[in-house]
């Protein structure tokens, strides 16, 4: 009998270590909630690299407006790998982030729907509007929301840069 | 834990000629994406959820009905270490599996997008445990090879859940319509589905983010409570099947 209780013995320290871990995930869900706001505007949420100023997306037409800049729209997701490289090879860059910093109003763009079932409305009618089917898109527009040139999928720095120069 | 359980299960997976050829497949599939630029951490983690779903359907179903469990229980054996022993070996297995890409990519890449492969890497193995918990968790109360059948089951079914959700809320009228407002009146059930299926299988994000790290250890440590009080209760005689 002895052997048989012992070898269905309750397994205590799993549960510690299941509480501990959820209770350490409930602390950060809550902290994360708090910060919630610059998610879908700005950042992808995680650890970030890019060196470029992005603007709200409520923000954008105005300021693209009033600087007579063209707006840059980065359509990205956080399980994205392509995105995230392009982040690397390009936003994180000093060079290219202060050339699209000068000339552009940027713009990120962060789909959500696999994390929360749906996207904010202003997400959604952008992707909407121009016709967003994959990550990364890079699209230029300007402050009517008239696309100018549009990039999609990560094919290194030197082809965004070239599509860049092109603009001119 | 057991670290004879775990041993001799990364022995027995390690020193079988498919693991070897699938590491040879792993690392050609590496070394082909380090030599594309614009594809850093790719390709290749596919292969390692599928070596996940391999290893990790092999833990207690199996056992069970093959009379392995049956011989190992008329040991004093604790069910629970000798569970969580099986999961944690069957993780290692995959865990031996990530360090060959991981290897080749950042060697072939010489560091560039370093990053984004270690971040892969991570969250892949984190991944791997979470499934191999789930494996462990759906053989707790089955036999045979059901628990890849329920995790598949549930992995689809929750997608076409969702597809279907996302389709009724666009019917313009009728039955269907009705039930999209139902939907769109009760936006925490289409949520619960997600949150759901975001907890039992993740995407992983290409970068090492904690959150995820928390989320991923966190659900598998509940799957493994769950496995072992399920596993503790069961009944163990011999010629189950």
């Amino acid at each position: 009998m002895a052997r048989t209780s012992n070898q269905r013995s309750i397994p205590v320290w799993l549960f510690i270590i299941a509480a501990a871990l959820i209770a350490a995930r409930i602390v950060v869900t809550l902290q994360q909630k708090e910060e919630a706001g610059s998610v879908q505007t700005g950042e992808r949420g995680g650890k970030t690299t890019s060196l470029v100023k992005w603007v709200p997306i409520e923000q954008a037409g105005t300021l693209a407006r009033t600087t007579g800049k063209t707006i840059m729209y980065d359509f990205t997701a956080a399980w994205c790998g392509p995105c995230h490289a392009l982040e690397d090879a390009v936003f994180s860059d000093r060079r290219l982030a202060k050339l699209i910093n000068d000339r552009f109003v940027p713009v990120r763009v962060v789909d959500r729907q696999r994390e929360d079932g749906q996207n904010q409305p202003a997400v959604q009618s952008l992707q909407a509007r121009f016709g967003v089917r994959g990550f990364p898109t890079v699209v230029w527009a300007d402050a009517s929301g008239v696309q100018k040139t549009r990039m999609e999928g990560f094919r290194g720095a030197e082809a965004f840069e070239q599509t860049v120069e092109n603009l001119r | 834990m057991n670290p004879t359980v775990v041993a001799e299960t990364v022995r027995r997976h390690v020193t079988s000629i498919p693991y070897l050829g699938y590491l040879v497949l792993l690392a050609i599939m590496a070394f082909g994406v380090s030599r594309m630029d614009n594809m850093p951490g790719r390709i290749w983690p596919p292969l390692i959820a599928l070596l996940s779903y391999i290893v990790g359907c092999s833990v207690i179903g199996p056992e069970f009905s093959s009379g392995t469990l049956q011989l190992i229980l008329a040991k004093p054996v604790n069910r629970t270490v000798y569970l969580v022993s099986r999961v944690l070996g069957a993780t290692a297995v995959v865990w031996i599996a990530l360090l060959v890409p991981m290897l080749i990519e950042l060697l072939g890449r010489k560091g560039q997008h370093a990053q984004i492969i270690l971040g892969t890497t991570l969250n892949y193995a984190l991944m791997a445990l979470l499934t191999v918990s789930l494996m462990a968790l759906f053989g707790s109360f089955t036999r045979a090879y059901f628990n890849i059948a329920i995790y598949f089951v549930l992995s689809i079914g929750l997608s076409v859940v969702q597809g279907a959700m996302g389709m009724l809320q666009m019917a313009r009228e009728g039955f269907f319509a009705w039930l999209g407002k139902i939907l769109t009146d009760f936006p925490a059930i289409p949520k619960a589905i997600v949150w759901i299926d975001q907890n039992l299988f993740p995407d992983a994000p290409p970068r090492a983010n904690g959150s995820f790290a928390l989320m991923v250890l966190s659900n598998a440590a509940v799957a493994l409570v769950v496995a072992c009080l399920l596993f503790r209760r069961r009944e163990v005689p011999y010629g189950a099947d």
